[in-house]
């Protein structure tokens, strides 16, 4: 297994969240390939995406892990919350049902991953104003009573994904920098890779005992 | 990067069942042309044209080899089971499509009938209705009449591969149905998913007992297997094997029964062996997963099918089923 050198310094574990159809792999695929997919399969179990960003001058490696919307893959997808960094909640700001489900999902988000991993609220479709359902006020009162971070994207223009994924990844820096995110702590989500091979969590998966952790 | 492979290196032909196909599916056909024509003969000679009954033994071997597609339709209604189901019914389906539907079970199907094989011309094109209404009846049948599996997601790439290569949404209705009812593990597609865990459990035993040099290296990884499996075993392979070579595991599976999913599995982990041997990373051994979908190697149906039955080796039912109830116990108890 390498040691290095590497290029980049962290690497980020995310996951994304939210109901059948509200754009999670568009998302992931605007933020990695830059383009919309209009032809988007559904994700059936869990698919994966990287992209490396910059943060403060350091690069920092995105790990996404992208999960089926159906409620009964939450059987499944559930060991991915673990170990998370940064949550993004997507819901379709075309489909109130999308959004009167966050709760659930904010449940699942809260209960499987730690206290410090940053959740990200999506309204999603932000380029089909003309069939909102949803107010971009009440989601904010929603976010702001929740403690989450919130922004409109459009997963078909690429309005604000970029920021999405860019501010949570700030904030998870912004709280190891000021220590409320412990990096030697058992699934915080995150791995610096300074010199001579990985520090804290292993993002590889359930298990922890593992003896090679992974050089991602 | 993301990895998706689904479009890429076609070429403006089709197969014969809609989807544009490669070059290297071209060349492959070719050649599969003369042994199709050859598998036609002798099963017009031994199976078709011959009054005695023939064993079981025999049969399967035939199978194995592939029911020839002029066939196919037929013969999987028949072997499975489905045609004895639907006899039993006869009005049912024209008389379940009638009945009104859960709104929660419409939307759920709604939402992915547009997301069924975009890149397949029968569901493009002008087509799109009549075979994306078909689609739409078997799924909401199907959901309607199990209201304990409702629609699972992955059910629409099933009913889709069925529809292209049966015609007529009845007889697909019936060949889904048998299978839940039985061909597949006891509540294989229940809601909470146990039965797959425990197909994924399976799965990853035997890969360390029958590849153990590739099960060792996953396990480096700590690779969970619901991350690579889960499309396979919930969707049969369809739409992660070629059509012609999905057929060919739906030709076992019918006459043969559930065993063929695990086999197929432990066929496609050795197929990927030696690249997933040379990943060295977690995200690398992910990606190499991905790639079964774009691997040509199992464009080739015939040496594929060659390649499951000789890789996963003896397996017997008796054991296979003794597996299953040891691993619902690690599942069940995690």
């Amino acid at each position: 297994m390498a040691a290095g050198p590497y290029n980049y310094s962290y690497i980020f574990k995310y996951i994304i969240i939210g109901d059948m159809g509200v754009g999670k792999s568009c998302l992931l695929h605007q933020f990695t390939e830059k383009k919309f997919m209009a032809d988007c399969p559904h994700t059936i179990g869990v698919e994966f995406g990287t992209r490396i960003i910059e943060v403060a001058g350091q690069k920092i490696k995105l790990q996404i892990w992208d999960t089926a919307g159906q409620e009964r893959f939450r059987a499944v997808t559930r060991s991915y919350y673990r170990g998370a960094a940064g949550a993004l909640m997507v819901y379709d700001i075309t489909r109130r049902t999308t959004y009167n489900h966050l709760s659930s999902w904010l449940t699942d988000a809260r209960n499987l991953t730690n206290p410090n991993t940053v959740i990200f609220l999506i309204g999603n479709k932000s380029d089909l104003d003309a069939q909102r359902d949803v107010t971009y006020d009440e989601a904010k009162q929603f976010a702001e009573e929740n403690g989450l971070m919130f922004l409109e994207c459009s997963a078909k223009t690429g309005e604000n994904v970029e920021d999405a994924f860019l501010d949570t990844a700030k904030k998870i820096y912004k709280n190891i920098q000021d220590g409320s995110l412990d990096l030697n702590a058992a699934e915080s989500g995150v791995q610096h890779k300074p010199s001579n091979g990985p520090r804290g969590a292993n993002l590889g998966g359930e298990s922890s005992g593992n003896k090679d952790p992974c050089s991602c | 990067m993301i990895f998706s492979f689904r479009f890429k290196g076609m070429t403006n032909i089709d197969d014969n069942y809609g989807f544009a196909c490669s070059k290297d599916f071209q060349d492959f056909y070719e050649e599969y042309k003369t042994v199709l024509a050859k598998r036609q003969g002798r099963w017009e000679t031994n199976i078709l044209n011959d009054d005695k009954a023939k064993s079981e033994k025999i049969l399967k071997r035939f199978v194995r080899k592939g029911i020839p597609p002029e066939i196919r339709k037929e013969y999987w209604l028949k072997i499975s089971g489905a045609e004895d189901q639907q006899k039993e019914h006869p009005n049912g389906y024209s008389t379940w499509k009638q009945e009104e539907k859960d709104s929660k079970l419409q939307i759920e199907v709604d939402k992915d009938l547009e997301r069924t094989y975009p890149e397949n011309k029968y569901f493009r094109n002008g087509n799109q209705e009549e075979f994306l209404g078909k689609l739409k009846n078997v799924l909401l049948v199907l959901g309607h009449r199990n209201p304990d599996i409702g629609y699972c997601q992955g059910f629409n790439f099933v009913a889709a591969n069925l529809l292209l290569t049966v015609g007529d949404e009845e007889k697909v209705y019936w060949l889904m149905q048998c299978l839940i009812d039985k061909i597949l593990p006891k509540d294989y597609y229940a809601k909470d998913m146990l039965a797959l865990q425990v197909e994924q459990q399976v799965l990853s035993t035997l890969v360390l007992k029958k590849m153990p040099k590739i099960g060792k290296h996953l396990q480096r990884f700590d690779i969970n297997y619901a991350l690579f499996s889960t499309k396979w075993f919930i969707c049969l392979f369809c739409d992660v094997l070629p059509i012609e070579t999905a057929n060919r595991v739906f030709d076992c599976l019918f006459n043969e029964g559930n065993k063929i999913l695990v086999r197929v599995g432990l066929a496609l982990v050795k197929l990927l062996g030696p690249d997933l041997l040379k990943a060295d990373s977690f995200p690398d051994v992910i990606s190499q997963f991905k790639k079964v979908e774009d691997d040509k190697r199992s464009l080739n149906c015939h040496e594929f099918m060659i390649a499951v039955f000789k890789d996963s080796g003896s397996l017997s039912k008796k054991d296979l089923e003794k597996l299953r109830l040891e691993c619902l116990k690690t599942v069940g108890g995690s």
